[in-house]
């Protein structure tokens, strides 16, 4: 595996567990309270956690190639800097492995009409 | 008689046990359930008798019949792998590390990622509420369809809520344990806590 593809496997499975930590939080919240995600980044050994509201969360998820990353984890030759706010970044996957993020898209990745993590 | 098939007496004298012992177990536990000849007599294939074997070798270490049933009919491990780590920060990257041991990148990186990723949320939670002094004790057994992933660390009883304390470097691990385990289990008391986690090869996540 190159380290391209390395890295939009290591999102896309961070993805995975973000979904179901998302459905899990939606089970228990009666509102559009914040709750955590791990980030999104493609460091495997990176565990952090980012507080983000349910509306937050699927804006990003609406776009297959979009992650949530902690503020500076962002890996600047296979993504590129979307938006930011004060507890996470948006990152695009470029590439390779933004390819992998598409594959590995747990949903059908309908577009959305507004840019992820700028509302 | 069937080719390579035994009735009862003769499985209960290859065992040693009592054949009315290989009728209640069968009733009782249905493990072992034989074929029937035209006579409607108990007959037993080698796999049977190889259960069976194994059932009677639980019982000879001390454990009682359901209990040495439950053990013997669990699928035979692929590999274990035990590793103890000083309750330092680095325990955890290096309890990812020696889980590479256990299963290869290549053989199911999915599965070895969230493996690792486990691993290191239950040592963190070790190294953070456990004993500053006792090492963390970490065992992997694969399974066919399954992994199991026990962290066991000294020091005094803890408690869920504990566990769950917000924490944004991570570590608190069971939340992810949640999402990801298709069982598991605590046991604390005052001499340390075990954590037991059971991954399915092919529904995780």
């Amino acid at each position: 595996m190159n380290q391209a593809v390395r890295k939009g496997a290591n999102e896309s499975w961070f993805r995975e567990v973000n979904e179901r930590l998302e459905r899990r939080a939606a089970d228990k919240a009666s509102s559009d309270g914040p709750f955590e995600i791990i980030c999104e980044c493609a460091r495997e050994e990176c565990t952090e956690r980012i507080s983000i509201t349910f509306r937050e969360y699927e804006a990003i998820r609406a776009r297959s190639k979009t992650f949530a990353v902690v503020p500076g984890h962002h890996d600047r030759p296979y993504e590129r800097l979307v938006s930011s706010t004060e507890t996470y970044d948006v990152v695009e996957k470029l590439g390779a492995a933004g390819r992998v993020a598409e594959v590995g898209n747990p949903r059908d990745g309908e577009e959305p009409e507004h840019e992820p993590g700028a509302d | 008689m069937a080719t390579g098939l035994l009735e009862i007496g003769a499985v209960a004298r290859q065992l040693g046990v009592a054949p009315s012992t290989l009728r209640t177990w069968e009733r009782r536990y249905r493990l072992v359930v034989p074929h029937r000849g035209d006579q409607g007599q108990r007959l037993y294939d080698c796999d049977q008798i190889d259960l069976l074997g194994r059932v009677l070798v639980q019982v000879r270490r001390g454990a009682r019949a359901r209990a040495a049933h439950d053990l013997a009919g669990q699928p035979l491990p692929l590999r274990n792998s035990r590793f103890r780590f000083e309750p330092s920060p680095e325990a955890p990257l290096l309890a990812r590390r020696a889980l590479d041991e256990l299963i290869g990148e290549s053989e199911n990186p999915r599965l070895a990622f969230y493996l690792r990723l486990v691993a290191s949320e239950l040592v963190k939670n070790a190294v953070l509420y456990g004993s500053k002094r006792d090492p963390i004790r970490m065992e992997a057994t694969l399974f066919p369809d399954w992994i199991d992933l026990q962290v066991q660390n000294g020091g005094g009883r803890l408690s869920i809520k504990s566990l769950r304390t917000r924490r944004r470097q991570g570590g608190r691990g069971l939340e992810i344990v949640d999402a990801l385990a298709e069982a598991w289990s605590i046991e604390t008391g005052p001499l340390g806590t075990k954590i037991a986690v059971r991954l399915l090869v092919d529904a995780v996540p």
